[in-house]
Order: structure tokens, then sequence, then C-alpha cells
């Protein structure tokens, strides 16, 4: 289950390079949750320091004031140190009041009410507030092909809130939770580590009353499979070959399977080369395209 | 690259040029290198962004709900807008933009304007949509959209339809959301990125409880944003009680309407919350 580690009162004073520090020694390569397990009671320390979160905040919109590039931004976090791979993030939870739209938007960015799994290793802590509460399952990610409909096993874990001082690390790729939204404005800190993993395999919504998979199209693989979805309708020769060698070499089996869709609907006639491309192709994903109808 | 690509490259570097943070009303003057951005532009965006993908280099396509950005600044953005369902309701988007069906399909435009003239930051519950008239957009054809005035509500019949848009920077702040029956407005949404932050800062400090200095109040109390505004003032009748007054009697002048109204009404809450 995913890891917890209740809140305490003994939190001394702690500085981020102190955990910064910690979390080089003990993180080497592929072993992140290992890791945070190592480090989580000095995280526990840091996010009980009001001051140091204050200031990381202010000095964050500061510099977000500066800022030129526009490429995406999260409303409810800010990115408040970083020390590559490694960095801190600050979310805010908020109940779900308001109007209709605004109900509809902050369920989008916070994720509520759908549950998922997470591509990479995440350390959080309650740093102010009730706490969002989270249900959590896990699932084995070798038992999927990552079909949009697909049945899941899923095995309930426990229904918990992160409260205050408490942490918890969710392991990738094997818990899914699903978060309900706090009564009160609550806060939380994250431990991140930039891995190559957050691109380069899937992460997948769950339907908890069917247990099937959804395919996710907000994140990194997402996105591209979005991008290769419209392509398909404006290629033309210039991007077939491209479109080919995206199909043949990319390691997400999501994105070669987008990729074929795409030649599919942009080049029809080029049928019996896609028949080959997909026989090559070992992943059931990219196999189950030659018999998908065209959106 | 092939011709597309050169394409695509050419009409991104002429609108960086032209649409620079500010242009304001100067958007339309566009409307020449609006025409060129066809087919072609778009195949030579997809070619473009495919080698990225196979050169495993950083990916600049967001998706947000239906749309995919194509490029994004401070001045202007280009989307491509994937068209099926209708949304839940209408909305006053505070941007203008010119937008081409580049499907195979064709598109239907209900397009709607407001009965009165709204400020965009001054919330009007009586004002009401009024249907103007309802368009077929063939594919290969052009329309605009005042971001000041028209609300246009996009629906494909059958098949999925794609529209290229150039959006000019922001004409106001919030979007207005109307509800589809009575065609009242039911809320806005805050749509400035800094604003959004400073207000989900000040909501993060309230939680945190931790005292704040006099000069992020500062920036608070004198941005632009009425929102902005109002939520410094709530921020420090939590977190440094000593300074309400201060702020509200600052703010009994405010230019919001709704700031003066709100200061009025909350002419107690200082001892109500002091010391929280």
């Amino acid at each position: 289950m995913a890891y917890s580690f209740e809140a305490r009162d003994d939190n001394g004073p702690i500085a981020v390079e102190d955990v910064i520090e910690a979390m080089r020694k003990a993180y080497k390569g592929n072993n992140g949750v290992d890791a945070m397990q190592c480090v989580a009671e000095k995280f526990q320390s840091l996010a009980a320091n009001r001051e140091f979160i204050r200031d990381a905040l202010v000095a964050e919109l500061k510099r977000i004031a500066e800022e030129r590039n526009l490429g995406s931004f999260a409303p409810q976090s800010f990115i408040i140190h970083r020390a590559p791979p490694f960095s801190l993030r600050l979310n805010l939870w908020l109940p779900s009041v308001g109007t209709s739209r605004k109900v509809e938007q902050e369920a989008r960015i916070y994720s509520y009410g759908r549950a998922h799994d997470h591509n990479f290793s995440l350390l959080t802590a309650g740093v102010a507030g009730p706490g969002y509460r989270t249900r959590i399952y896990e699932y084995d990610c070798r038992s999927i092909e990552g079909r949009a409909g697909e049945h899941v096993e899923m095995t309930f874990l426990e229904d918990t809130k992160l409260t205050t001082g408490k942490v918890m690390i969710y392991r990738p790729h094997h818990d899914i939770h699903v978060q309900i939204p706090p009564v009160e404005a609550s806060m939380s800190l994250n431990l991140l580590i930039e891995e190559k993993d957050i691109v380069e395999t899937p992460q997948y919504y769950f339907d908890l009353e069917t247990s099937a998979l959804v395919p996710m199209n907000d994140n990194e693989v997402g996105r591209r499979v979005s991008f290769l979805e419209a392509v398909g309708h404006f290629a033309n020769e210039d991007c077939a070959g491209v479109l080919f060698d995206v199909a043949r070499q990319n390691r997400d089996p999501s994105i070669r399977a987008a990729a074929v869709q795409a030649i599919r609907t942009g080049f029809p006639d080029r049928q019996p080369e896609i028949e080959r491309l997909v026989a090559a192709d070992p992943h059931p994903l990219v196999a189950s395209e030659t018999n998908t109808p065209l959106a | 690259m092939s011709a597309d690509t050169d394409k695509f490259v050419r009409i991104i570097r002429d609108l960086d040029r032209l649409l620079v943070p500010g242009a304001g009303e100067k958007f339309w003057s566009a409307r020449a290198i609006f025409s060129e951005m066809d087919s072609a532009f778009l195949n030579g965006w997809s070619h473009y962004r495919l080698q990225e993908i196979l050169d495993d280099k950083e990916f600049l396509v967001f998706r947000d709900r239906n749309s995919l950005t194509i490029n994004v600044t401070k001045g202007y953005a280009v989307s491509l807008a994937m068209i099926d369902r209708p949304p839940s309701g209408l909305y006053l988007h505070p941007q203008h933009y010119m937008a081409r069906n580049v499907g195979r399909v064709p598109a239907t435009i209900h397009r709607y304007k407001p009965d009165r003239p709204l400020q965009n930051d001054v919330y009007d519950p009586n004002a009401r949509l009024e249907l103007l008239d309802v368009i077929q957009l063939q594919p290969g054809e052009a329309l605009e959209r005042n971001g000041n005035t028209d609300v246009l509500d996009w629906k494909a019949d059958g098949e999925m339809a794609f529209v290229l848009r150039l959006h000019s920077e922001s004409v106001g702040d919030y979007e207005w959301a109307f509800d589809r029956e009575t065609l009242a407005p039911k809320g806005v949404t805050v749509l400035d990125r800094f604003s959004s932050q400073m207000t989900t800062a000040m909501q993060m400090l309230t939680a945190l409880g931790a005292p704040v200095g006099r000069d992020f109040i500062e920036t608070g109390l004198s941005s632009p944003q009425f929102h902005v505004r109002w939520e410094t003032v709530k921020m420090i009748s939590q977190l440094s009680p000593d300074l309400v007054r201060e702020a509200i009697e600052r703010l009994k002048e405010d230019p919001h309407p709704a700031i003066r109204r709100a200061i009025e009404k909350s002419a107690v809450v200082p001892s109500q919350k002091a010391g929280h």
C-alpha cells in the first residue's frame, strides 16, 4: 500500500538543503520510493517549517512575475525549490464551492473525483488545513495493455486524509487514488524527482464503478497522443515518412499506436505498409490499431 | 525542412514581430497573415512537431480541453480547436480571434451578443445574451470574434470539425459564463495568470498562518485586479488584523463597485476575525 507516516510533535528545525542532501545520498537513479522512505522524516520536519514555506512561496511569486515563458502553468501549485533532479512543489487544495464552472474547472485541475495512478514517485506532506481525503487502491501495471475501457483488477487499500503533518508516498504504476476535496483550504508539499519515466511511461485514469481504464490525455504522453490523433487529419506526404518513423521507433506503445492511427486516417491507401508495421510491433495496443474504427 | 515547414516557421516569425504584447486592437492588422494560415501551415506545424517527437526533444504542444496549442506568446496565441459537442455553457471570453475551418466538414456557429454594454470586470446579473445569427462555416471559410461582445457557440454535425484560431492577447481578465437555457450570466472565471497565482499564494499564506511582510501586502492592495485587492484584505484580516483598518480605509474609495460594497458591508470584519 502507499506508505504513510503519521504526524509527529517532535519536528526539529531543518533546512531544505539538508533534505536535498539526504535525498542525493539515498537516490540511485531508479529507487525513488526507497529513497523517499529514507528521507520521509526529514521531509516531515521541513513541511512543518512555516517560515521556510512562506519565504520560498513569496520568492517564487516574485520569480513568476518576471518570467516570460507561458508554456503551461498550474494555478494551484508552485515549485518553491529547485535542486535538479529534485524539486519541491507546494499545492493548494480548495473545497468544492462556487459556480458550477469554477467547481468543474477546479475538479479538472485538482483531479477531484478522478481515480488515477502516477508514473513518478511522489512524496507528499500535509502542510496546513484538514487535508484532502483520498481512497487508495492498488493494481499491477504489468497486467494491463493500456486500452481504453480495458478491465483492471484493483484492490481497495484504504480511505485516508492527508492531514497536517502526515506524510505519504505514492508508488508509481502501483497505487491508484482518488482525491476528494477538503472541507477547508489545505496545503501539501511534494518532493518530486525528474524521472525520465514521466515522459516514457503512461499514466491512466480509472473508472472505479466499472474497473475500467481511461486514457489520460493531459500528461506528457497524452498530449503527444492528442497531437498525433489530430495530425492524421492534416498530414500530407511530407509528414508520412516521419509518422512512419514515430510509429516504428517511439518507446511508448500509446504513441506508436496513435501514430499508426494517424497514418490510417491520413493515408488509407497505405494499408499494406501499415499491416507490415503493426505485424512487426509486439505490443497489443499497436496491434489493436488495425482493427479499431477510425475516429 | 519542407516548404510547408518553412511556411509555418515564417508565419510564426511574422506573428511574433507584429503581435507584440500591448498590440491591442492592432491585432486585426494580422488579417493578411491569417489569410495564409491554411492546410499547408498546419502540415508544416505537424511536420515540425513530429520531428520533435522523433528526436525526443521538448514537445511544445499542450492540450487545453479540446484545443491544442500551436504557438503561445504574451502577445497572441495560435490553436487548433477540435469541435464536437458544445460545452455546458455559453462563454464570453475576452480575446479576439480569427478562425478558419480547416477540417473536412462544415461547422455550425450560433453567434450571441449581450443585450447591453458590459464592463469585463463588473458583474451584471441582469445582462442577457441575445442570439444574433446562425452561421454555417464551410471548410476553408473563416470568421472573426470580437472578444468584447461576441459569444460564439461552435458545433460539428457528426464528424469532428477542426478550427485553426489566431487569438489576440486578452482584452479583459474575466470570462463570463452564461446559462444555455436562460441566457443569463452564471459566474465568471479569472483568466489572468499572475493574478490567479497571487490569490492562490494568498490563500496558501492564509492557510499557513504565517504573517507576511508589508511589501507583499502593498503589492496585493495596489494590484490592478479587484479580486486580488479583495483577497489581500481577506488575507490580512486573518494574518495581520492590526493592518485591516488601514486597508479598509484605503479601499473605501476603490474604483471597483464590488470592493466598495464589500467594504461597506464588512466594516465589522476586523473585530470579528482579529486573533483568529
